[in-house]
């Protein structure tokens, strides 16, 4: 159990990496040279969606990066601790994809069940938590196949 | 009907007791407050950035991004639409997130000190 100090640090390492990511988004939506670009100037609506969906795949993988790189700057934290703040984080992260599938540009996914694969993995890690670092790896492995994946498709576009 | 002396005292006496108990359960209670100032005032700090982050996000960054996608006059009206859509509603998820996570927070804030509460009010 994370006692009172570590509980602390966990919500606000959080709300830490929620806000950096929402600050690189808006950001990306400034820089004319990020991926969001490459979308806004395809006028084919199923182009412009793939590069909007790669973007956003990138987006909420970023968020783990981040986590991995808050840990890292704590190393005093043993490996039971973090293993809690993972599993915090895991919980809310799993809601926040809750609803991409009702809405918006990620519900109808040119890489199929791509989200939902994330989330079954985020649930086992929560559900099952004495295999979360097997399942941490398996979600690093997921965030992986998402960036290739959406490398291939973009370049087969490109070539076309 | 006269109420008899015995009676008077022992009336007295236990508004006395009742008084005592109040005034060291509304000492223990500030005492308890006390100890959670720091915590108290973390999480309006918290609650108070969100709010600032949100108003931030809406008067100024989102305009900031909507001008510069308009400027851009090669795009078509569908995709700045699409993707302006898509911003917003990824920021309120992201933003409706962090409020549940100091929600969060609160909640167990909460009833760490309605049980530090309990515990006080039994030692009496």
């Amino acid at each position: 159990m994370l006692v009172n100090n570590d509980y602390r640090f966990t919500v606000k390492a959080s709300l830490q990496i929620m806000r950096e990511q929402r600050e690189k988004l808006c950001s990306d939506c400034l820089d004319t040279g990020s991926g969001i670009y490459e979308g806004l100037h395809e006028l084919k609506p199923e182009n412009r969606c793939l590069y909007f969906q790669s973007y956003l795949t990138e987006w909420l993988d970023s968020h783990w990066e981040c986590l991995d790189s808050v840990l890292g700057r704590h190393p005093e934290y043993t490996k039971d601790q973090q293993k809690q703040i993972i599993l915090f984080f895991a919980e809310y992260f799993s809601k926040f994809l809750d609803d991409y599938d009702s809405s918006g540009i990620m519900s109808k996914l040119i890489i199929p069940d791509l989200l939902k694969a994330e989330q079954e993995t985020l649930k086992d890690m929560i559900a099952i938590n004495s295999k979360w670092e097997e399942n941490l790896r398996k979600l690093k492995i997921e965030i992986k196949k998402h960036e290739e994946e959406f490398r291939k498709l973009i370049s087969e576009l490109d070539a076309n | 009907m006269g109420i008899m002396p015995g009676h008077e005292k022992v009336e007295k006496e236990y508004v006395n007791t009742k008084m005592e108990g109040i005034a060291k359960r509304e000492e223990h209670y500030m005492q308890l407050l006390r100890s959670y100032k720091e915590e108290i005032a973390e999480i309006e700090s918290m609650m108070r950035e969100i709010r600032k982050e949100r108003e931030s996000f809406y008067q100024s960054t989102l305009p900031q991004i909507e001008a510069t996608i308009q400027n851009d006059k090669v795009l078509s009206e569908d995709a700045k639409k699409e993707w302006i859509q898509e911003l917003r509603a990824n920021m309120e998820k992201s933003l409706r997130i962090s409020e549940e996570l100091i929600q969060k927070y609160v909640t167990s804030h909460l009833a760490e000190f309605n049980a530090e509460l309990i515990q006080a009010k039994n030692r009496m």
